[in-house]
């Protein structure tokens, strides 16, 4: 079973490379707040938390921030940095609430939003700008509207996809 | 969605407006300086308040950066980056409001200092 379940995984990171190379065709919001995407590569995320667990999610998640890191925007550059931390704020925060009460979209929820917090940091902290910070309310709000959707979209693929696994 | 989804959302629009309504107050100061910034270095000094109306040009990163200043509020016109995010951003006249242009390397913040102060720091 060691196998299929790694056919699996593969299989989610590459389909979260997929829609993150895809989202970044279009920048849709980035004309009201630079930075702002739907973050829908998350959907995988969530699945691979709730059908695989921690750990997993953790591999799939920095696995795809190395792998877009090395595919479009360069290995250890300042975009690199931005969603490796967003990135693991999310997962951290995801998998430190997926045993509570939460469902899926509040859980899709607090990762948007710690993605924002996440990325708001390293900014903060690269670029030296510490008024970015009056972004964040703008990108929580933001965030809430995205993750919703994430989540949605994300309940919708786990309940299809158990019925095939 | 279930009950603590709600409880968790209606938080998060509590803290949110909480935040917006303190910045908002931080905004509101009348004194207003934009700094411009090329490599985390100020390059250029601007005061708001003085309702002019004239072009600014500042070196950046893939060369020049036209910055236009148009009675109080302040947009990069020009300039030449893959996205050109901060010249689809256009005007900011608020305290704390800013343009970021990464290619670049160029911060627009506007401050709320008056430039006397500005300039002696």
């Amino acid at each position: 079973m060691e196998y299929k379940k790694r056919t699996r995984l593969s299989m989610f990171l590459a389909l979260s490379i997929l829609l993150s190379i895809i989202e970044s065709f279009f920048p849709i919001f980035g004309g009201i707040i630079p930075g702002m995407k739907l973050g829908i590569a998350n959907i995988i995320i969530v699945i691979v938390l709730f059908l695989y667990g921690r750990k997993d999610a953790f591999l799939v998640a920095i696995l795809r921030v190395f792998l877009m890191g090395m595919l479009r925007t360069g290995i250890f550059s300042i975009t690199f940095f931005f969603s490796l931390t967003g990135s693991l704020f999310s997962v951290g925060i995801m998998a430190l609430l997926c045993k509570t009460k939460l469902s899926i979209i509040g859980i899709s929820i607090m990762g948007s939003i710690f993605h924002s917090i996440g990325q708001m940091i390293t900014a903060i902290l690269i670029l030296k700008i510490p008024n970015l910070i009056f972004y964040l309310p703008f990108m929580i709000l933001f965030s809430l509207i995205t993750g919703m959707f994430t989540g949605y979209l994300a309940k919708q693929s786990i309940q299809h996809i158990q019925k095939r696994l | 969605m279930n009950k603590s989804d709600l409880k968790l959302i209606v938080s998060i629009l509590g803290i949110t407006i909480l935040f917006l309504i303190i910045f908002s107050m931080i905004q509101k100061q009348e004194a207003k300086t934009a700094l411009i910034y090329y490599q985390n270095e100020v390059v250029q000094i601007i005061d708001l308040t003085q309702n002019e109306q004239r072009d600014y040009i500042v070196e950046g990163e893939n060369g020049p950066v036209v910055i236009e200043v148009n009675k109080g509020k302040i947009r990069v016109k020009q300039e030449e980056s893959p996205l050109h995010i901060c010249s689809k951003q256009g005007y900011i006249s608020k305290n704390t409001e800013m343009i970021v242009c990464l290619p670049n390397k160029i911060v627009i913040q506007i401050e709320a200092k008056n430039i006397i102060d500005t300039v002696a720091r």
